[in-house]
């Protein structure tokens, strides 16, 4: 009885995070509330499941984030790269959303794509060309490269913590896929609706006119979080060899940037989305009661079950499961609910597993329109430009994209469990 | 504080109608009032609108999200075609709605509070049916309340 309320209470969360009548955050802190109260999960083991590396992780680098959008630098490269293009379709695809991948692989991607977009907006007003390939892409873009680090997508920030996997693993071992996913997503959108992007030769005077520079902060501004942001990337590459949780290595550099960079501290804590931190918790302390009445151990074995050991199929199985999954339901619940399952599934010594649940999460956000929130904000900002994309109209970017992407994952698992 | 609260810094004023344009809005803003109260066919009061609230309806709205726009030094095509085409569109989707308005004979403290968090220029003053009956301008009751 109790295990089925307490999947009971999930399903309706997801469901009702899905329908967005209620705000994500509200419905995690209730649903999670709802099952200490009715005894589902004690207190202590509640404050346990919730995963502070992750939110320390999240937190640190919101800080940093919100320090390096105050100096402009994200509108420069925006604008740098646009201007840059010269008006070339396959110039301007590459460059926004080379950046765009680049970016969300350290950024989150809503962060990205809102840094992004408003810029590519502006450019293609300029060019007077069809905004909406081009958004569309970034996003594909986003959650694309989101899916090659660790801090690039919450699912891996979530993954990373569960199964001790840290920066270097996460891109040696789903890097190279995402950079040919990216490269193929690309070249599909490009050859598909690169007309659309031709401008008209008029056009071309305005888009040189731009002037990168011009929005840029003071330059000591810059060079504080630029350094400050370099030397916590770095830490990312070495935080293994230091025994350093990823989470300290994130506050440890917006500790730094706040103390060398003198911003106001009470304006710089309100760059932390906070209800992306609490959603997080609560969320937590929901899967943490369905794994403490059995449900999420049972889930492993019926997958098992059903792959009959198979780990070709265990592996493939997870990675389009993840990706359809992730494709109608928020990817952060479910991957925090299928951690516990890959870790029951996990072969002793071999990471595949918790691969194929990255990669299906990640790219499965590109499936539809509410696959992931980075899609929702930039449909939003489309919507804005007087250009409205349709929940099909998205899905005829994002399924094609998802297979590309999907495929190329596929084949990557495979060769990560041939070599093993 | 005055007594007689709002009464004598009531104003009467010509409303726009919600069926008229945002360019129509923009010339009687110009050439008479700056804030204009907005009524539906019965009278009743809408909302206001002015200047800013205009702009905001002109320019493509991605323009807010952007901190840092000194990098556009030529106008974009599309954002002048955008402002063309939003200029023809009827105030009534563009008015700004207030929390509340002012009531015939309302406090000078009540008034200050409603113009300190709606930050216009002007509010509009109802009778018990939500009827027009004149605005109050933010200057005037500034006036009032220095003078008084």
């Amino acid at each position: 009885m109790a295990e089925l309320l307490a999947v009971g209470v999930f399903v309706l969360a997801i469901a009702l995070i899905a329908t967005e009548r209620l705000h994500r955050t509200v419905v995690a802190l209730t649903g999670g509330a709802f099952v200490i109260l009715i005894g589902l999960i004690e207190q202590e083991p509640a404050i346990a499941a919730v995963d502070w590396a992750v939110l320390g992780l999240l937190a640190g680098m919101m800080i940093l984030v919100w320090g390096a959008q105050q100096t402009g630098i994200f509108t420069w490269l925006a604008v740098a790269v646009g201007r840059a293009s010269g008006g070339r379709p396959a110039m301007l695809v590459l460059g926004l959303t080379g950046s765009t991948a680049l970016l969300s692989a350290f950024l989150d991607n809503v962060t990205t794509v809102l840094l992004v977009v408003p810029v590519t907006l502006v450019l293609a007003d300029t060019l007077d060309i069809d905004a909406a390939p081009l958004v569309v892409a970034e996003v594909i873009a986003s959650n694309i490269g989101g899916a090659a680090t660790l801090i690039g997508d919450p699912p891996n920030i979530i993954i990373g913590s569960a199964a001790n996997l840290g920066f270097v693993d996460f891109l040696v071992h789903v890097g190279p896929p995402a950079v040919l996913g990216y490269a193929a997503a690309m070249t599909w959108l490009y050859v598909r609706h690169g007309r659309q992007l031709v401008p008209e030769k008029e056009r071309l005077e305005a888009l040189a006119s731009l002037d990168p520079t011009a929005g840029l902060g003071p330059r000591r501004d810059v060079v504080i979080v630029l350094a400050c942001t370099g030397l916590t990337i770095l830490g990312f590459f070495v935080h293994g060899l230091f025994h350093l949780e990823p989470a300290t290595v994130a506050m440890s550099g917006a500790a730094l940037f706040l103390l060398v960079g003198r911003p106001d501290v009470e304006t710089a804590l309100e760059g932390i989305e906070w209800t992306t931190l609490f959603f997080f918790g609560g969320l937590f302390v929901m899967v943490g009661a369905l794994e403490a009445n059995g449900t999420l151990e049972r889930v492993a074995e019926a997958l098992r079950d059903v792959t009959g050991g198979n780990r070709t199929a265990e592996v493939l199985g997870i990675a389009w499961t993840a990706a359809i999954a992730s494709g109608l339901v928020d990817n952060i619940p479910f991957t925090a609910a299928m951690v516990p399952v890959v870790r029951d599934l996990s072969a002793e010594g071999s990471d595949v597993t918790w691969w194929s649940l990255s990669l299906g999460a990640c790219y499965g956000g590109n499936l539809t329109l509410i696959g992931a929130s980075a899609n929702l904000v930039a449909a939003g900002a489309l919507n804005r430009a007087n250009r409205p994309l349709s929940f099909v109209s998205f899905m005829k970017y994002g399924i094609p994209a998802t297979m590309i992407s999907m495929a190329i994952g596929s084949l990557w698992l495979l060769l990560l469990l041939a070599v093993e | 504080m005055s007594s007689s609260g709002i009464t004598p810094i009531t104003k009467s004023v010509t409303p726009i109608p919600a069926s008229a344009t945002v360019v129509e809005a923009a010339r009687l803003i110009e050439a008479e009032q700056s804030t204009l109260p907005v009524v539906d066919e019965a009278g009743r009061v809408l909302g206001v609108v002015d200047s800013a609230s205009l702009l905001k309806a002109l320019v493509p709205r991605y323009l807010e999200q952007l901190s840092h726009t000194g990098f556009i030094r030529q106008d974009p095509a599309g954002l002048l075609r955008h402002a063309l085409q939003a200029a023809q569109q009827p105030v009534c989707d563009v008015v700004q709605t207030l929390p509340e308005y002012l009531q015939e004979g309302a406090s000078e403290a009540h008034a200050a509070e409603l113009f300190l968090h709606t930050g216009v220029l002007a509010i509009p003053v109802v009778d018990a049916d939500g009827g027009l009956v004149g605005v109050v301008r933010r200057v005037d009751l500034v006036v009032a309340l220095a003078t008084d």
